[in-house]
């Protein structure tokens, strides 16, 4: 269950299912078992793009998320797809780019942004859909540090429900206040992200 | 980092230079995109309707990349780098006709120049000239501009996306070559280049990481929205002087023709 406005991490060791997972949110992959339900909706086949407005994902890759010739391409193509008129999609672009700082990269060729750009304009291209949730895959991976410390800023400014799916502890530490663990696709710990993280013990046990 | 693994550094570097001249600020970059891609469509179908033994009524053709070049401040070096690939194509397809077409057309000198020969020449500058002008319109205005002028002039949504993907993507394709490659390289530092015994598999991977790549592009694409149709943006509209260039120009572009 993830509340309105509220961070969560997710972490667990690799191949314990934090991508299948938001991939399946998604509906980006079949269920076989259990539900999943996003304000009141069940996702399914018929359902999955209803699901897609309400929650936007991050990729682990910017270069499988911004496939636009232009930053302003990228960050308008979700509005453009919702059937928005020309002004409200412009309006959009740049409320997005200007709620991260990223307004000066606006006419940018995507291909030619760095990794830290590039992961700044891909939250950009789902915020411009008004999502009420917001799912990001490693999103801390191949960042410098200070684009690391701008970016866990930048996303602990923002008003939507995080899932943030990482092995940054020390990002889940200062992002989320609840964390929760999967280990071989089952949930196996959930609670305050620094009681979680300061159990070596346990941590150790899930492969962390 | 070893000489090829450079020398491929270089090239994939070289790529992107003649894109990179859309970012100017010539009188030709200022223009209005239609204009641009009217202008440069009428003078590729005006330089291939003349028949193909007549070079002479090309020849005067050769003042439109001779005028824009230097206006657009386009380096010509670049221009000409990337117009070579195209030309083996041509020059295959011309061989054909100096070896088949043995019609009479010139006596010079005593020589009998067949037409053929003739065909083979008005293929070539008929290449060059409408080659040119595509790399111009590239060089002077950017490709996310092209993409968005051509959906808004009402070309298939489906065609824009192919054309603006597959441009995006061939940077990307590029790198992950020249990683796989880089990695190849520094671990058998005696070859030059990928040994013909590895081609296979590595071309089969390089094959399914792309196939990997377009479905997580795929899925991000599904995942905000995108149900098989590109919606198009407006674009701004010429503005009066960017008609009155358009008809200049097309008017000197059409009028030889005519003469001619």
């Amino acid at each position: 269950m993830l509340e309105r406005g509220e961070r969560v991490a997710l972490i667990g060791a690799n191949g314990a299912g934090k991508s299948t997972l938001l991939r399946a949110i998604m509906g980006l992959l079949p269920i076989t078992a259990g539900e999943i339900e996003v304000d009141g909706i069940t996702l399914s086949k018929r359902t999955a793009s209803e699901v897609r407005k309400r929650v936007g994902i991050v990729f682990q890759n910017p270069d499988d998320q911004l496939f636009m010739a232009s930053v302003r391409d990228d960050v308008a193509f979700g509005p453009r797809n919702m059937g928005l008129s020309d002004e409200e999609v412009d309006c959009r672009v740049d409320s997005a780019l200007e709620r991260l700082g990223a307004i000066r990269l606006k006419e940018r060729i995507s291909d030619r942004l760095s990794v830290g750009e590039k992961r700044v304009v891909g939250v950009a291209s789902i915020l411009s859909m008004s999502p009420g949730t917001i799912l990001l895959d490693e999103p801390s991976s191949s960042l410098d540090p200070r684009s690391r410390r701008t970016l866990i800023e930048m996303l602990g400014s923002l008003p939507q429900a995080i899932l943030v799916a990482t092995h940054d502890l020390d990002m889940a530490k200062r992002l989320c206040p609840r964390t929760i663990v999967l280990r071989q696709g089952t949930l196996c710990a959930e609670g305050a992200t620094d009681e979680i993280i300061s159990d070596e013990g346990a941590l150790e046990q899930y492969g962390l | 980092m070893c000489r090829h693994d450079s020398a491929f550094s270089d090239a994939v570097a070289g790529l992107n230079t003649l894109e990179l001249c859309a970012e100017g600020n010539t009188l030709v970059h200022r223009l209005h995109p239609l204009v641009k891609m009217a202008v440069t469509t009428i003078y590729v179908a005006v330089v291939i309707s003349f028949g193909r033994y007549e070079i002479a009524a090309l020849l005067p053709y050769f003042f439109y990349p001779a005028i824009l070049i230097p206006l657009s401040e386009t380096p010509g070096k670049i221009l000409l780098r990337r117009l070579l690939p195209a030309l083996p194509f041509s020059l295959f397809g011309g061989l054909s006709n100096v070896f088949f077409d043995h019609t009479p057309m010139i006596l010079l000198e005593g020589f009998v120049i067949s037409g053929g020969v003739v065909s083979f020449i008005s293929i070539m500058i008929k290449t060059v000239l409408s080659v040119s002008a595509i790399l111009l319109l590239v060089s002077t205005t950017d490709m996310a501009v092209l993409s968005r002028q051509l959906a808004a002039m009402g070309v298939p949504g489906v065609l824009v996306l192919q054309l603006t993907l597959t441009y995006r993507y061939l940077a990307v394709l590029v790198d992950e070559t020249g990683t796989m490659f880089s990695s190849y390289m520094l671990r058998s530092p005696e070859t030059r280049g990928v040994r013909m015994r590895d081609m296979g598999t590595f071309i089969g991977v390089l094959l399914l990481r792309s196939i990997g790549r377009a479905e997580r592009v795929y899925d991000a694409m599904k995942c905000r929205g995108f149900n098989g149709v590109y919606p198009a943006s407006s674009t701004c509209r010429p503005t009066a002087s960017d008609l009155l260039c358009l008809f200049i120009v097309c008017g000197i572009i059409i009028l030889p023709r005519c003469l001619l």
